[in-house]
């Protein structure tokens, strides 16, 4: 019997049946929030095993700041702040030894500008997958249109997921899905704008304040997985208590 | 005299900031990554007796339960017999029902795994189940840790360790009135060590436990 289309049907079940579900990690706040997050039950964790395929999605919380300015090609009131996105550079590292990239694709959804952020996959041969959004198209999701002016374009002002990675798992272990950012040994710029602004919401200046990597585990055993945790995200929050921290 | 006391006062105030700022402490850091990992998590000892740890809340009722991390002694500093808890089970009214102990003896470090029997009492496990060794000794490297638990009649029980290649295991108990509901990994009863002060790190690493015996 060919399981593959039932597997594929209750990979689709499964995947709807989660897709209302909410259950990030971050809070909302002044600042905006980026988490790599397990589409299943909305964790920051996965258990997978070996050969098969993971999807991992990166969401955005914006934050609430919302103010407004007057630019050169409009009238006033163009919404700015961190709850208006207008641009975005996020880059993901993984380990390829325990998970080999298969595909990527951005978020469906056409009311904000998150159709328009594009993957940027040229660093894969280094363990890299990232996403960009410099401005919205005058053809939604077509990079051959041209941009539409800042007084027209979409933002990205709802707490969504934008991009959506899928691995396949390797060597039995435990990795990590890293959001890369300014604090790294290899600093990266990870980063958004408003078009109010004059410089972007970082995690130095305070624009950016809950990130939250993902801990993957490739396991034969995952349906009697009970917790795990390599720290590899940094932290101890996956667990309920820690004490003398 | 007035001034000696004065003096007397801020040096007992000095003393008691000092000893309520010390405390053994727990935190994720690149220093105690093992098996090619970022991070891992650091047991920070500063001679006190302050538990640190961190604690898994997400075991509901387990009568069968395993869990396996890496553990780096790191070098610590221990005398002969010295010894302490770094890793606690509990049941969800929490008594303390499978520890594994931390020791050094004779140049060597070494791990022991107690449980908890019906009557309260602590069993050993040995290298053959009622006698032959309870402590493994380990290397001061990186060294993966199996835990295994079945709680149950005479006929069911079992604790068993594995490291280094090598298992001591017990049977033959009565344990039905247990079952895991939380884990502490870390120093959860430093309060409790045999000797010290403890002054240094040890080092634990990717945490995982199943609700099944190894495969």
């Amino acid at each position: 019997m060919n399981r593959a289309p039932i597997r594929l049907a209750a990979m689709t079940v499964a995947l709807l049946a989660t897709s209302l579900v909410s259950a990030q990690t971050t809070q909302p706040g002044d600042a905006i929030d980026i988490e790599i997050f397990n589409p299943i039950d909305g964790s920051n964790a996965f258990c997978v095993a070996p050969n098969e395929i993971v999807e991992a999605r990166i969401f955005v919380r914006p934050g609430t700041n919302a103010l407004s300015c007057t630019l050169s090609c409009s009238g006033p009131n163009v919404p700015g702040g961190s709850a208006n996105i207008a641009t975005a550079v996020i880059d993901l590292a993984f380990d390829g030894s325990k998970l080999s990239y298969v595909s990527d694709s951005i978020e469906s959804n056409a009311a904000t500008a998150a159709v328009q952020g594009l993957p940027q996959e040229q660093n894969l041969v280094d363990n890299r997958i990232g996403w960009a959004l410099a401005g919205s198209w005058t053809t939604p999701g077509d990079p051959g249109s041209t941009l539409l002016s800042p007084c027209d374009m979409q933002m990205v002002t709802t707490a969504d997921w934008l991009f959506r990675m899928q691995f396949q798992a390797a060597a039995d272990g435990t990795t990590t899905l890293r959001l890369r950012q300014e604090s790294d040994s290899e600093p990266f710029a990870l980063s958004f704008a408003d078009i109010c602004g004059t410089e972007a919401f970082k995690q130095s200046n305070g624009g950016i304040d809950e990130i939250r990597h993902a801990v993957v585990m490739v396991s034969s055993d995952c349906s009697d997985l009970i917790f795990f945790d390599n720290f590899g995200t940094g932290g101890t929050e996956r667990w309920a208590e820690t004490s003398g921290s | 005299m007035k001034a000696l006391r004065l003096t007397l006062m801020v040096v007992a105030v000095v003393a008691l900031a000092g000893s309520a700022a010390a405390q053994n402490t727990v935190y994720a850091d690149a220093s105690a990554a093992m098996n090619g990992t970022n991070f891992g998590l650091v047991l920070d000892l500063d001679g006190s007796t302050s538990n640190a740890f961190v604690e898994d809340q997400t075991p509901a009722d387990e009568t069968v339960y395993r869990a396996s991390f890496w553990f780096d002694p790191n070098d610590l500093s221990m005398s002969p017999t010295n010894k302490f808890v770094i890793f606690l089970a509990r049941d969800a009214t929490f008594v303390n029902i499978l520890r594994l102990q931390f020791n050094y003896l004779n140049g060597a470090y070494r791990v022991r795994l107690q449980v908890l029997k019906n009557n309260s009492a602590w069993a050993d496990t040995r290298l053959n189940d009622t006698d032959g060794a309870r402590f493994i000794t380990i290397g001061n490297e990186p060294t993966w840790i199996t835990i295994e638990a079945v709680f149950g009649d005479a006929t069911a029980s079992l604790a068993q360790v594995t490291a280094n290649g090598v298992t001591h295991y017990k049977t033959t108990y009565q344990s039905t009135l247990w079952s895991v509901d939380r884990i502490r990994m870390g120093g959860p009863r430093m309060g409790q060590a045999q000797g010290g002060p403890f002054t240094g790190t040890v080092y634990f690493d990717e945490f995982e436990s199943f609700r099944t015996l190894a495969p």
